[in-house]
């Protein structure tokens, strides 16, 4: 049924659009036309020519994404409410909208790039390797061909490439517009392909597209400003975003754990998860607006200073304060839970287990993974900015004079997991007094005992909340000292567990 | 003898109050005496330069009148920071949350301020007594970081007052 439905909405697309297809048609023209004289100057070959004229930006910004923006909300708002009702579910019908105009507009860009060839074929001839384009030249258009062609060899893959990326952005764009359409109405629909619009060319014009790029659809639709200006991590971010908001308009949510469920909402919620989650991500942009504020862009920096902490050349109380934030984040929200736990405790969900120990040793496990959620999002994040980002960071170089240890992806990688064990320590501790004082007691007392590090730096082996700076300390002095606490934070941890496991058979 | 449980709440949260202004106030000019009293605190050879300070004068010629005088302040902001608990104690079930929530939203406010360059706005700049250099430390900024905290405190009491609604 969808199929026929499909099919139906894409005649329907080009029927309805034809006066706006003929002036794009129009324009598509002139441009091939205007490229034909400087493809014949640099001599191009056929591909060569086709790439040109199809990575066009001007073409785009000013020709194509106006009139695809009119198509896409006329064919958004042209559901009546008798279509409406026939649908299944509103995610079978954002399904269909957006299928239906991913499927036409593979038919117009192929079509586009038919046009573009028969108009070069006669002028040129088709070239399999693209030409060489010289590495100094200060024109535009050679500069770009160059990109492409460092990008791939072979013309067609990139031409390929550059029609999917504009596949992926104006169905990026669809599955936005559908979106806003299903939950606010048409109106703001006109409302927000226009501020999209508007968007689009101050990204375009100004610098801040690179800064931000996920904001500014340019970068969604136009291949080389998305990989080639913005740089890698950048592009994966905007081709992350655009899936995510694909994938959320067709319908898909992340799965939901069914399993103890109930236990999970009452000892770490989805709602805390989430929070948590905005939480550290709110962090991190603070940090990159930072970054960016200070005139340096690159992203090693941002997951150097994010874990870098105080130590005893550097004793920043702002520092102490955000590396605390990391750290014991999780710990608070342990803390809530522990408490609503008290409050509840006599819900009959607590009497189904099997004991007391069983229940301790059933909570323990859900505080543990979300401590291991988290530490695992911050880690991967992390590394992943520090791999992606360029060597020679200031912060990398600043490190360096400092410690004479150059930060390499090994040490960092080593860093995060002494992040990750550290975590898991305080975790354990933080329930050890909780047991023997109260959680609010045992809270206070972690912090305190962070703050009077930070007083009085050089007892790593109480540091709580070590950062990077203290890492390297450890390096400097020697691995040995590293080595025995984590062996020790291991075995607190380890023991602890076993100690609340024992007796989780015990039938009282 | 009983009395209507809110008329018992406002008494609870007067009493709270006062003792909280009344500590405060004590434990700062405390400091005060057993600095200038006792400890004997060496200022160097030139002395503290406390030129552009608020009440830098009184601070170098008189410190017990403006030990006096500062410790009222920080009373009156501890009387704040007390409203706040007393905000979270009354609607806030969660033990831990209750306690630790004013701490929290303190030590964030601190962070927030402290990275976005505006540490002069902050309450913690308000509350501590030469914190940053004497162009940062003006009336006007510790008054937009006392009425920042005023407006927090209201904003948290709705929130909170609506989030109860709701859960009835």
């Amino acid at each position: 049924m969808n199929g026929k439905m499909i099919k139906s909405k894409v005649i329907n697309l080009f029927l309805a659009n034809k006066a706006l297809l003929s002036l794009n048609f129009c324009v598509l023209c002139y441009v091939a036309g205007s490229a034909r004289a400087t493809a014949i100057t640099y001599h191009l070959g056929l591909f060569d020519y086709t790439l040109l004229v199809l990575v066009d930006h001007y073409y785009v910004l000013y020709c194509l994404l106006p009139i695809m923006l009119v198509i896409i909300t006329k064919h958004l708002r042209s559901l009546s409410d008798i279509e409406k009702v026939r649908y299944r579910n509103t995610n079978q019908m954002m399904r269909v909208e957006i299928f239906s105009f991913t499927a036409w507009f593979t038919f117009y860009l192929f079509s586009s790039l038919l046009i573009v060839l028969l108009i070069g074929l006669p002028t040129f001839k088709p070239n399999m390797f693209a030409g060489n384009f010289g590495g100094n030249s200060h024109n535009e258009i050679l500069l770009l061909l160059g990109e492409y062609a460092a990008f791939s060899k072979i013309p067609i893959i990139s031409i390929l490439v550059a029609l999917l990326y504009y596949g992926f952005g104006f169905t990026t764009l669809t599955a936005l517009l559908s979106l806003i359409n299903n939950k606010k109405g048409s109106q703001d629909t006109v409302s927000a392909a226009v501020v999209i619009l508007v968007l689009t060319f101050i990204g375009f014009h100004t610098s801040l597209s690179e800064k931000l790029p996920i904001l500014f659809l340019s970068n969604y639709i136009i291949f080389h400003r998305g990989l080639f200006i913005n740089g890698p991590p950048s592009f994966l971010l905007t081709v992350l975003t655009g899936l995510g908001i694909i994938l959320f308009a067709l319908g898909y949510r992340p799965p939901t754990i069914a399993r103890n469920s109930l236990l999970s909402e009452l000892t770490i919620s989805r709602k805390m998860k989430q929070f948590i989650f905005l939480f550290i991500s709110g962090l991190i942009l603070i940090e990159y607006f930072q970054l960016v504020y200070e005139g340096n862009s690159n992203i090693r920096d941002l997951a150097i200073r994010f874990l870098l902490g105080t130590n005893t050349d550097f004793q920043s109380f702002i520092g102490w304060i955000k590396i605390c934030l990391i750290y014991f984040s999780p710990l608070f929200f342990v803390g809530i839970s522990i408490s609503k736990i008290k409050q509840y405790q006599e819900m009959p969900i607590f009497m189904r287990f099997e004991s007391i120990a069983n229940l301790h040793w059933n909570i323990l496990r859900q505080y543990a993974a979300f401590v291991l959620q988290y530490a695992g999002f911050i880690a991967v994040f992390l590394t992943i900015l520090f791999i992606f980002g360029k060597n020679s960071s200031p912060m990398s170089v600043a490190l360096y004079e400092s410690f004479g240890i150059q930060l390499t992806i090994p040490h960092f990688i080593g860093n995060i997991f002494v992040f990750i064990i550290t975590m898991l320590f305080n975790l354990a501790l933080f329930l050890m007094i909780s047991q023997v004082a109260n959680e609010t007691v045992a809270f206070i007392g972690i912090i305190s005992l962070s703050f009077v590090n930070l007083l009085v730096p050089g007892i790593h082996l109480f540091e709580i909340n070590p950062g990077i700076l203290i890492f390297l300390e450890y390096m400097r002095q020697g691995v040995d000292w590293l080595l025995i606490k984590i062996a020790l934070m291991l075995s607190v941890s380890i023991g602890f567990l076993i100690f609340v496991r024992r007796r989780i058979h015990a039938n009282h | 003898m009983r009395i209507k449980l809110n008329k018992y709440l406002v008494f609870q949260a007067l009493a709270s109050l006062a003792l909280c202004f009344v500590m405060v106030l004590l434990v700062n000019y405390s400091g005060f005496l057993f600095s200038l009293r006792m400890a004997n605190i060496s200022t160097g050879v030139q002395g503290p330069t406390l030129t552009g300070y608020i009440l830098g004068e009184m601070q170098l010629l008189d410190p017990l009148k403006f030990g006096l005088l500062w410790s009222f302040y920080k009373a009156m902001i501890g009387l704040l920071i007390c409203s706040l608990g007393i905000i979270f104690a009354y609607y806030v079930k969660n033990l831990f949350l209750m306690f630790l929530a004013p701490f929290a939203l303190i030590f964030l406010e601190n962070f927030i301020t402290g990275v976005t360059g505006l540490a002069r706005f902050s309450f913690t700049t308000a509350f501590v007594l030469n914190r940053l250099s004497p162009s940062a430390m003006l009336p006007k900024n510790l008054l937009v970081g006392i009425s920042t905290f005023i407006g927090l405190t209201i904003i948290t009491q709705r929130v909170l007052v609506h989030h109860e609604r709701q859960n009835d």
